[in-house]
Formats: C-alpha cells, sequence, structure tokens
C-alpha cells in the first residue's frame, strides 16, 4: 500500500494554485483570527499589537480548517 | 478550525485578544486557508519554510512590518505557547501597552483584563472589592488557578440564588478535577442543562470524569454525542481528539500522516500530539 503523507513533516508546497481568497475564519474555538493577513497586519500597526502567525503545513481543507 | 490544544486554552485565548493579533494560514498555496502575501512576509523571514517539502513550522510573532521576534514549537504544550506569548511582550514591552478601553469599565470588567493579562494577583484583589455573584465567581477560577482550592470553595460557598448555580457547579466540578474526585465532579457537572452557555465544557469534563474512572467506553459516548451533537467549539474539538485518543491502542503515536485515524469532525491535524486531560493520575 502506498504511503501516502498528509504532512505535518512534511508538506508539498506549490504555486501552481491560488485561491480566489482565504475562506472566512472556519475556527469556533474562540481564538479572535484576524484575516486575511493584510487587515491583520493593519489592525497589528493601528492597534501596536504583535502578529501571532500560525502557518499551516498540513494542508487545509475546504472550510479553512486542518 | 485550530488545534485542540494550546489556541483552544482559555488564557491564551484571553492573552491573544488583549495583546496579539493572531492570523493563521496555509502555507501552500494550493491550500483553502492560503494567503499569498502572509507566504510572502513568512518565508522571507523564515527561509526554511521556503521549499517544496518543510518542517512542521513554529508559531511566529511577529511586527507589523514581518520581523520575527519569537517564536514557540507547533506542539509546545499550553504553559509553553503561554510563556513564550509573555517572554515576547516582555522583551518588547511597546507591545505590551494597554489599550485606552482597558482602564474603563467596571471594576469586575478591569479585573478580567487583568486576569486575561495573566496578573491574576492584581485581578483578584480587584474583584475582591466587589460584592457580586458573578465576581466571587471570577475570584474561585483564579484562585483554582493559583491552586488554592479551599479559597476557592470559600468564594463559591458565598454564591446564592438561582443565576449562576451551574456556573457554580461546573466551577466545583474543576476543582474536583484537579483533586482526582472524579465522582464528584461527574455528581457536579450531570445536570447542567444544554441551553447553558458552558454546556459543551460541562460534558467535556462529564467525559472525563468516566475516563478517569476507567469507563472509556462510557466516556467516549458522552465525547461522541457532544461532538456530533453540538455546534463546533473549542470544547467540541477537545472532545474530538479525546475521543480519537481514547481509541487509540496505549503507546499509539501520532504521526500526523493521512494514515492517521481522523477525529469525528473528520481532521487529523488540529489535534495535537496528546491530550493531556487524558494523563492516568
Amino acid at each position: 500500500m502506498p504511503h501516502r503523507f498528509l504532512p505535518s513533516l512534511t508538506v508539498l508546497v506549490t504555486a501552481a494554485f491560488v485561491p480566489a481568497q482565504n475562506p472566512a475564519c472556519a475556527d469556533h474555538s474562540g481564538m479572535p483570527w484576524v484575516h486575511p493577513f493584510t487587515k491583520a497586519k493593519e489592525t497589528a500597526a493601528a492597534q501596536n499589537r504583535l502578529l501571532l502567525v500560525k502557518p499551516i503545513a498540513f494542508g487545509t481543507s475546504a472550510d479553512g480548517g486542518w | 478550525m485550530l488545534r485542540a490544544g494550546p489556541f483552544s486554552d482559555e488564557d491564551v485565548q484571553a492573552l491573544a485578544k488583549l495583546r496579539f493579533v493572531p492570523f493563521y494560514f496555509d502555507l501552500s498555496n494550493a491550500g483553502a486557508a492560503a494567503d499569498k502575501d502572509a507566504r510572502a512576509v513568512v518565508v522571507k523571514a523564515r527561509k526554511n519554510l521556503r521549499g517544496m517539502a518543510v518542517d512542521t513550522p513554529p508559531i511566529l510573532f511577529m511586527s507589523a512590518e514581518g520581523e520575527v521576534l519569537g517564536d514557540v514549537a507547533n506542539y509546545a504544550d499550553t504553559k509553553a505557547v503561554l510563556a513564550a506569548m509573555q517572554k515576547v511582550l516582555q522583551q518588547h514591552p511597546q507591545y505590551d501597552q494597554p489599550s485606552p478601553s482597558e482602564s474603563e469599565g467596571t471594576p469586575l470588567q478591569r479585573a478580567l483584563v487583568l486576569a486575561g493579562l495573566q496578573q491574576f494577583d492584581d485581578a483578584l484583589a480587584l474583584a475582591t472589592t466587589v460584592d457580586e455573584p458573578a465576581a466571587r465567581l471570577l475570584c474561585a477560577r483564579l484562585l483554582r488557578k493559583q491552586g488554592k482550592a479551599a479559597a476557592a470553595r470559600e468564594h463559591l460557598d458565598k454564591i446564592t440564588g438561582a443565576e449562576l448555580v451551574h456556573d457554580v457547579a461546573i466551577e466545583r466540578s474543576l476543582l474536583a478535577w484537579h483533586a482526582g474526585e472524579f465522582a464528584a465532579m461527574a455528581d457536579l457537572l450531570r445536570d447542567v442543562p444544554s441551553e447553558h452557555a458552558r454546556y459543551s465544557e460541562a460534558r467535556y469534563h462529564f467525559g472525563l470524569s468516566w475516563f478517569h474512572r476507567d469507563d472509556t467506553e462510557q466516556a467516549r459516548a458522552v465525547w461522541k454525542e457532544l461532538v456530533t451533537g453540538r455546534p463546533q467549539d473549542r470544547w467540541v474539538y477537545r472532545a474530538d481528539w479525546a475521543f480519537v485518543e481514547s481509541g487509540s491502542k496505549p503507546g499509539n503515536v501520532r504521526t500526523f500522516r493521512s494514515t492517521d485515524k481522523a477525529g469525528l469532525l473528520g481532521r487529523i491535524g488540529y489535534m495535537g500530539r496528546n491530550n493531556p486531560d487524558l494523563k492516568r493520575r
């Protein structure tokens, strides 16, 4: 059986396809994610806050979850 | 959806809300949560994330200008994530300034802000000046976090009336949880009604009360009912994590490959390695 990785340790990073936009945050944990990055940066600059950036190397599903 | 670990912790969330702008994205431009602007900034700062295959990236603390000022490993536990957040703020105090609204509000509201900033002693000092049931509940929560169970119970004993009866029961159950009194924990949580705002939290811990009395089957039934029957929230995520892990063979290590068993929510990656609540005591 082929060993297929859905990788947290490794991920294929491809520039072949760029979605039109990041889906609205699909997270329901209460974490106050700000999307997209341009808005997050603007918010951080305006409020003099640090960005807390979580890059995902696992792949995200259609609703933006992982 | 986020990992059911540190990012679903109330203290991490509270500090994030007060002092950070959280953002997540998929490093792969093919992912649904891709963000090419974010990718450009992040791979410029961390060139090891540029390639076709990368190690699991850490959580990054960055300025709005794209400078990385700190990080913490993806698999760090809640305590480590919280400590890293506090450390980067201490090292860069210009980002740790209060917002104009923080000095406003009632004493209870300001105590909540202090609690969110992890200044528990100051929060407690302020909350104890407020003679309201909600303030006593906050005092009990803060004292529990400080490991002062007896003092926490004294505050809970003074909360009368029906309005917070289930909140008090949940808080007592968390004290029982920390004391390893699992039967008492179950008794306190059994009757929390489904319409209560903290129902998911109550059911998650109700499941834990069974798990730690060696009735894994009953625990998993509680968690499954919660995960499949409620809107997603952080406790639903955590219950999914517990459901998956409690159904795995002892010692089975999650590999975060597609061969891993997905949760009831159909996901793998967000769960983190081991649910600390399942550690046998």
